[in-house]
């Protein structure tokens, strides 16, 4: 049983770090961006390629992940982000698709629909984080300090002008805003924390496959977000924990294996649309005044 | 009043078809350099569509516009803010979910809202020293940390004039500042567009209110059906057969 809850302390975590990275630019900039999956995927895949074929170990992976995932986001964003709405998201989706097709083809490097083996445990200063409980707390650890990151981002000056586009990207421009440019730098660093993501991803599950670009996994984000409080801080935190705690309501009551998943979606469901009937805000709005604080 | 007779800015024969429909047609004016100047029409002259083409928030089919004698061409509204030139909208616009403090800390942060603003500490006492002014003038000080949703239609019109003032552009365009605004801040209103004159400022003001425009304005443009009718003083345009017939139907 503890070793369970460990496991769901741990996604919890690591989706704490992946909701709050897209929670800055869906959330706080307003991007439809349907292709966050690909910066999380890409940080996945670099953490497992250069662990395996190079030996780079866990925190030598972020940083790297990181920029890579903000390149990519940057070339992303050039083509993409003159678009918005239901185009952008259009376009984005498409985006995640190629990354899921090019994950699954290009076999030389990513071993294809086999998936890559023999990733390592995260170690750090040559401790190797191999117990639940040791990876439970770096990761919570990790989740902090990125939440915090965030945190200060979003109470910036720079995190006030992505609110101010997202509420009307016209009047932003008339006061002198590059916004084409603040938008891409939103996502170029939203994509960067999603690698965190996707690298804490990695040295945990030891095994990557292409599956990891999964729409449903995008879907999943956008729910913790909704149902927390979209654009708001610790809307994002409330979500994630309590998508997940619905989530594991099946499997905990023990549910047999063959309809948790039916069961879980109707679960999703039904947390949606009370959400939407009582707090179309986000649920957080029932603790705070300012909804975006 | 303090203008000279240079003109800031110079409007050359620009025009804008939508279809068949020729909103803006060989459009032709001058705007002297710290002057407030008034643009007019019945509804449909064009008069926004031409503050849209002046600030280049619509691309022109054809014509020049000169900023102190420069051609602007194929440039970004928001970089054409940066070079000196920043406007209102008609249906007011400000970001309604962020407060007063915030609409206005924007108008003022282009130096500083890059992304490294979130590691690097910014004070933002002088900007706001600057606001808390703006806002006393016009009796808002309290509201400052209200949501702009808060605020009623005429409050939110003082709030995005103040706005356009802190860009500290030279050339403010206004589009129909006073209406919907009640008699008490409509003086409020001029109160501003005086400060804008004082502060070495050039205004281009679009207003439906003659009164109000004619006892501000040193200048008055007039169009109709998208075109120049005449430029003069506020006392000629009142008495020009054209105008009168332009605005009657006569």
């Amino acid at each position: 049983m503890i070793e369970y809850l460990l496991s769901v302390f741990i996604l919890i975590c690591l989706s704490w770090v992946w909701a709050q990275s897209y929670n800055l630019s869906f959330g706080l900039t307003g991007l439809f961006n349907l292709g966050h999956i690909v910066f999380y995927g890409v940080g996945a895949y670099t953490a497992a390629i250069l662990n395996t074929k190079y030996g780079f170990d866990f925190l030598i992976n972020i940083p790297i992940a990181m920029v890579i995932s903000g390149l990519v986001a940057g070339v992303f964003g050039l083509v993409t982000l003159r678009l918005s709405g239901h185009y952008l998201a259009i376009a984005t989706l498409g985006a995640a698709m190629i990354a899921s097709v090019v994950a699954t083809n290009w076999v030389d490097l990513t071993r294809g629909p086999l998936g890559i083996r023999g990733i390592e445990n995260p170690i750090i200063f040559g401790v190797e984080f191999s117990e639940s409980w040791m990876i439970a707390l770096l990761y919570l650890g990790i989740a902090i300090v990125v939440n915090v990151l965030l945190w200060k981002i979003f109470h910036s000056p720079f995190g006030r002008l992505q609110r101010a586009i997202k509420d009307d990207e016209i009047a932003a421009k008339s006061l002198g805003k590059n916004t084409f440019e603040a938008k891409t730098w939103s996502l170029i660093i939203s994509a960067a924390f999603a690698a965190v993501a996707g690298v804490m991803y990695t040295h945990y599950r030891l095994f990557l496959d292409p599956t990891i670009f999964a729409l449903h996994e995008i879907i999943f984000m956008i729910l913790a977000l909704v149902v927390g409080g979209r654009g708001n801080f610790w809307g994002a935190i409330l979500g994630v924990v309590l998508v997940y705690i619905v989530g594991e309501v099946p499997r905990f009551v023990g549910f047999p294996d063959s309809i948790v998943g039916a069961a879980r979606n109707i679960l999703f469901s039904a947390l949606l649309i009370v959400t939407m009937f009582y707090k179309p805000d986000g649920l957080f709005t029932m603790f705070s005044k300012d909804k975006k604080s | 009043m303090s203008k000279t007779s240079e003109p800031i800015l110079k409007v050359k024969n620009i025009s804008k078809s939508f279809g068949g429909v020729h909103a803006v047609h060989n459009l032709s004016f001058d705007v002297k350099k710290n002057s407030i100047t008034g643009l007019i029409g019945p509804n449909g002259a064009g008069k926004t569509t031409a503050f849209n083409l002046i600030t280049h928030f619509l691309p022109r089919d054809k014509g020049e516009i000169y900023y102190v004698g420069e051609n602007l061409k194929n440039i970004r509204p928001y970089r054409l803010v940066r070079k000196g030139i920043a406007r209102t909208f008609q249906q007011v616009r400000l970001f309604h979910n962020l407060t007063v403090r915030e609409n206005l800390l924007l108008a003022c942060s282009h130096r500083y809202d890059g992304w490294w603003s979130a590691f690097k500490p910014v004070d933002e006492e002088h900007q706001l020293n600057e606001i808390t002014s703006y806002l006393q003038k016009v009796r808002l000080e309290h509201y400052l940390d209200e949501k702009a949703s808060d605020l009623s239609y005429g409050q939110s019109k003082l709030v995005e004039i103040i706005r356009t003032m802190l860009t500290d552009a030279d050339v403010v365009l206004l589009d129909e500042p006073a209406s919907g605004v009640n008699p008490t801040m409509l003086k409020q209103v001029e109160v501003l567009i005086r400060d804008l004159q004082k502060m070495g400022k050039t205004v281009l003001v679009i207003e439906h209110n003659m009164p109000f425009l004619m006892g501000i304005s040193d200048e008055v443009v007039v169009m109709e059906n998208g075109k120049f009718l005449m430029q003069d003083t506020p006392k000629k345009v009142q008495k020009d057969k054209r105008v009168l017939e332009a605005y009657l139907g006569g």
